[in-house]
């Protein structure tokens, strides 16, 4: 019944799948050829064969040199991988379980509650030493982005999950949390205040391997149980009524979503600030290479976040020369011209 | 597998839309008819288990409240009016999801082979690598069906599969549902508006109007004139074709309908003089 020259259903079905494998690894590898990039930007000068050797033999390596790549570049660089890493995956289910182009971490409200939740730390937190602070910092930015996400859970369960409910709780709460932190700002010492701006600037400076650790495993556990959901996820876009016809606990699978991937957002944006934009563009650039099968779109909206981040990173330290630049600066600045461009140059509709 | 319905009740807050209905799907092809608002999809939605209605549903004797929702959605499959197609998937998947509740993270060359049967049995192959948002409504709506058929239920219910489609899809697509309802030995119910189709490819035909059954059975005894007026209040005439089943031709609104419209024009056009 096909005609001539072209593949049967199936065959053709395979050929697709290894052609989004492909893309998988292609953007896999432009990844880590970021991070290496990353790696060796830096005011220090440092060769690409002196910073292999300190990244392949660091025993031999000079103390400086070890610190530099060790202690300072690694880190970071890992850090804008991961956290990007995280804001895509994040922005693809939200958009996925909100069935909404526009959704976000942002969009939500779960950035604006970390930022708020940071800002109230600086401002009441000013007499704590130092240590403290570094410690307070991030866990009041993670503990109101998680009120943030309980309180759209709980919009959403009064109203029975809908997903207009979730998104107007969300936006409202944007607002809220917003003036929230306009009003600490009002009210901050000059210090504080330089303090709170850069926090909502975003920065990956002061990564660490510890906390490289918590964002890292908290990610792969998110993805993994994200897998788990993976054809459910995927079923949810033919829409709730259709989805809940396939035997899908709709409301259950969209609130331990959002559960999920509040808990992803809040640990990446308490280490680094509010990086905007990725979880909004990378999702976008996956869904057009590889479509919306979340085998393949999850992944690869992780892996496109990664790269932006990164790219981003490095532009970041490049810009002015000696200075760096604040991240969450550069990724709107470029993200958003790129994100208008996609919706003008696309051929098809995505959406 | 057998599909019963005892005394079934529901209701949208206050508004009642089915009230003590009884009925049977199964074996064969049931279609369930009547006016806009005779609660045909809220019906269909009460038997698999979307709705929770008053009295009870039982599936070959066993409670469909007792079964968990995958086992419940692998028997019986409903094809919902909603299917949304903006999902940025090809055909062949949009039909694999069909499979959900078998499908594991590598897709078994198994479950690849049930599509592309399908595929071929619908006529869909040439489409199968075309994305789900790209196509006519007519398109999506078979690609639905062929969905809604890779699950391979016991019992299928289909609410208006034919609403978007040209006369001949219509025509093919109950062809098939005919066909595939005998060969796999399923129980099928469509909610139809087109009386010919029903009495064509139904072995069963159940009325709906205002939330009850008002009667069941085979075409010939339920197709006819006097039934189609009382439901529809149009003016019908019935003639067997060659098989003894009825061809219902709709001649216009019933008297008492143009009566009453036209007493309705006529108060206007006094209102209207008077003011």
């Amino acid at each position: 019944m096909t005609e001539p020259g072209i593949p049967r259903p199936s065959v053709a079905y395979r050929i697709l799948a290894r052609r989004r494998l492909a893309v998988i690894g292609v953007v896999g590898g432009l990844v880590a050829a970021s991070l290496l990039a990353d790696v060796l930007t830096g005011p220090a000068g440092l060769s690409l064969s002196e910073v292999l050797s300190v990244l392949l033999d660091p025993e031999s390596a000079s103390g400086s040199y070890r610190t530099i790549v060790w202690t300072l570049r690694l880190p970071t660089a890992l850090m804008a991988v991961l956290v990007g890493a995280s804001l895509g995956v994040a922005g693809a289910e939200m958009q996925t379980i909100l069935d909404n182009p526009l959704a976000s971490p942002f969009t939500l409200g779960v950035s604006a509650a970390a930022s708020f939740g940071a800002a109230l730390v600086m401002v009441f937190g000013a007499s704590a030493s130092a240590v403290s602070t570094a410690l307070l910092v991030p866990l009041g930015a993670f503990t109101w982005a998680m009120l943030c996400s309980l309180a759209i859970y709980g919009i959403g369960r009064i109203r029975g999950g809908s997903r207009e409910t979730i998104i107007v709780g969300g936006v409202a709460l944007h607002f809220i949390f917003s003036s929230g932190v306009a009003f600490l700002q009002y009210i901050a010492s000059e210090d504080t205040l330089q303090a709170i701006v850069f926090w909502i600037f975003g920065t990956l400076q002061g990564a660490t391997w510890r906390k490289l650790a918590v964002i890292g495993g908290v990610l792969v556990a998110a993805m993994m149980l994200l897998t788990v959901r993976t054809w459910q996820l995927t079923a949810l876009r033919f829409g709730e009524n259709h989805a809940r016809s396939l035997g899908i606990d709709v409301q259950r699978l969209r609130l331990q979503t959002l559960v999920l991937v509040s808990i992803l957002t809040g640990t990446a944006v308490c280490f680094t600030g509010a990086i905007g934009f990725i979880g909004l563009v990378a999702p976008h650039l996956a869904r057009m290479s590889v479509g919306e099968d979340q085998r393949f779109f999850m992944p690869l909206s992780a892996l496109y976040g990664a790269l932006l981040v990164s790219a981003a990173a490095i532009v970041s330290k490049s810009l002015v020369p000696g200075t760096i630049f604040p991240i969450g600066i550069a990724t709107a600045a470029l993200g958003a011209p790129f994100f208008a461009s996609l919706a003008l140059v696309r051929r098809r509709t995505y959406w | 597998m057998i599909l019963e319905a005892h005394q079934l009740s529901f209701g949208y807050g206050s508004a009642k839309v089915l009230e003590g209905v009884d009925v049977k799907i199964g074996p064969g092809v049931t279609a369930v008819i009547g006016p806009n608002a005779a609660g045909k999809s809220t019906l269909l939605k009460c038997l698999c288990g979307l709705l929770r209605p008053q009295g009870r549903v039982c599936l070959d004797g066993c409670e469909l409240r007792s079964l968990d929702s995958a086992t419940l959605a692998q028997r019986v499959s409903h094809l919902s009016q909603d299917f949304s197609s903006r999902a940025v998937l090809t055909v062949f998947e949009t039909v694999l999801l069909g499979r959900l509740h078998q499908l594991g993270w590598r897709v078994t060359p198994d479950e690849v082979r049930i599509v592309e049967q399908l595929l071929d049995e619908m006529d869909l192959n040439q489409l199968a690598g075309r994305y789900v948002n790209e196509l006519s409504s007519g398109q999506v709506q078979m690609v639905a069906i062929a969905q809604a058929l890779a699950r391979e239920p016991a019992v299928l219910l289909m609410d208006e599969p034919t609403s978007n489609l040209d006369l001949r899809r219509q025509f093919e697509v109950c062809t098939l549902i005919r066909k595939l309802t005998d060969s796999r030995g399923i129980s099928t119910a469509i909610a139809l508006h087109d009386l010919n189709l029903a009495a064509r490819f139904a072995d069963t035909i159940c009325v709906l109007q205002n939330g009850r059954v008002r009667c069941s059975g085979p075409p010939g005894t339920v197709l006819t004139e006097a039934m189609i007026t009382a439901v529809y209040q149009v003016e019908a005439r019935t003639t067997p074709d060659e098989q003894g089943r009825p061809i219902v031709t709709v001649l216009g609104p019933s008297p008492a309908i143009r009566e009453s419209t036209n007493e309705q024009v006529s108060t206007l056009r006094i209102k209207n003089r008077m003011s």
